[in-house]
């Protein structure tokens, strides 16, 4: 059978795991929109469970202060320009950025803005 | 004889240009396995941001097996590039090729293996074709896919015509079997624009929104990806074109919008300052609204 797997890369490659050897693995996209974009001969689009709560929310939610930090993430800033642009130390940004992808239970930056636009956190 | 001279003629001829841009190609390591990256400039490399990991700090690995302390610049989480600045990095930069590439030609990638040695693969352009919606989640105005196979080290690796000049950045991803490759000519825009700036300039509306799934306006009885309008910034241009929490976005400017990555590949950097228009649903009825486009980041 080929598929296409849709999620962010943690949750896609947790459900890659998973995966027998009848499965033909043709793409994996951040959500199923991009995969019909896509337009690949599969029979089915598999979607990752997202670890997070049922409802497709977050356990815990991000702090103004993080939220904000998020948004200069987002704009592909690096950890000394946020932290240049917010007024606070590189070291606390690092700390917000490991909260923030914590939270949204993603490993790095660019998963965490998918995740978040997904989530509607990002304002754009 | 004569054939098989010609023959051992072009196999060299190709281990010349895997020569030549050896040293400008390096290994990158981030978070995850290593990957390549190319210098672009004087202490620039030219990477993806999928090898980035939650901190800003990375190691190259030169040609000559050198480990150098590299920063992140800027990445653009349009196109999935990523600028690092290293410095003490002495290798020369490339440039992008000036000739568009043609389908049918013959190209060359050159990368990185995961124990730093020059890695080469060939294969023919395959097609070009965009704006391609490809992958985890990227949107590039055009796109070249390749038949030359390429491992995960070849993230960020070199794409060379049969002249051995630069035609694009190899990503690694598949779609259909042929690898993914960044056009040159539009990733070295991009570079440029992190290395000056730290980001690369998009539009901004001031709209926070998430997926929803409405009845289609046209086809009775289908239904269709819209956003839903979740959050809007006080003082942005979305709350002077009057856009309510709760309005449905359909079309910006004529493109649909079915996800929020669709209206980030919209906000690109030559729509700022130009006024679009808005289809929206609004309690169930159409309403169409006109928003002039803002910048990201202009403080």
């Amino acid at each position: 059978m080929r598929v296409a797997l849709v999620g962010t890369h943690v949750d896609v490659e947790r459900l890659r795991a998973r995966l027998d050897e009848s499965m033909e693995v043709l793409g994996e996209f951040a959500t199923l929109a991009d995969a019909r974009h896509a337009d690949l001969e599969v029979d089915a689009y598999l979607l990752a469970p997202e670890p997070s709560s049922s409802d497709g929310g977050l356990l815990e939610p991000l702090s103004a202060r993080e939220l904000e930090v998020l948004e200069q993430l987002a704009s592909g800033l690096s950890n000394k320009a946020i932290a240049a642009r917010l007024g606070i130390s590189d070291q606390t940004v690092k700390f917000h950025v490991a909260s923030i992808t914590g939270k949204l239970g993603v490993t790095n930056r660019t998963e965490a803005v998918r995740r978040a636009l997904r989530l509607g956190l990002i304002a754009l | 004889m004569r054939r098989m001279e010609s023959l051992i003629s072009l196999s060299n001829s190709i281990a010349d240009i895997v020569d030549a841009v050896a040293p400008s190609v390096v290994q990158v390591q981030g978070r995850r396995r290593p990957a390549s990256g190319l210098v672009c400039g004087d202490g620039a490399v030219l990477t993806l941001a999928s090898v980035l990991g939650r901190n800003d700090g990375l190691h190259v690995r030169t040609h000559d097996g050198h480990a150098l302390d590299a920063q992140l610049a800027g990445w653009d989480p349009a196109t999935s590039l990523a600028v690092l600045q290293v410095d003490g990095l002495k290798a020369p930069a490339l440039s992008p090729s000036s000739v568009a590439p043609r389908v049918g030609h013959i190209a060359i990638a050159v990368a990185r293996s995961w124990s730093n040695v020059v890695t080469a693969t060939s294969g023919l352009v395959s097609i070009i074709g965009g704006p391609l919606r490809t992958w985890r989640r990227t949107s590039i105005e055009q796109i070249i896919r390749t038949s030359a196979p390429m491992h995960d080290g070849f993230a960020g690796g070199a794409f060379l015509d049969a002249s051995g000049t630069l035609i694009g950045v190899t990503t690694a991803s598949a779609i259909r079997g042929l690898g993914i490759v960044i056009p040159a000519s539009i990733a070295w825009q991009t570079a440029a624009a992190l290395r000056q700036h730290g980001h690369v300039k998009r539009g901004y509306l001031g709209i926070a929104s998430q997926p929803v799934r409405i009845a289609d306006p046209v086809q009775a009885g289908a239904n269709t990806d819209a956003l839903l309008v979740t959050h809007v910034t006080p003082g942005s241009p979305a709350e002077g074109a009057g856009v309510l929490v709760g309005d449905v976005i359909l079309e910006v400017d004529g493109r649909r919008v079915e996800s929020p990555e669709d209206l980030l590949d919209l906000l690109t950097g030559d729509r700022i300052g130009t006024a679009v228009a808005l289809q929206l649903r609004r309690g169930g009825a159409p309403v169409t609204v006109t928003i002039t486009i803002g910048e990201r980041l202009n403080s």
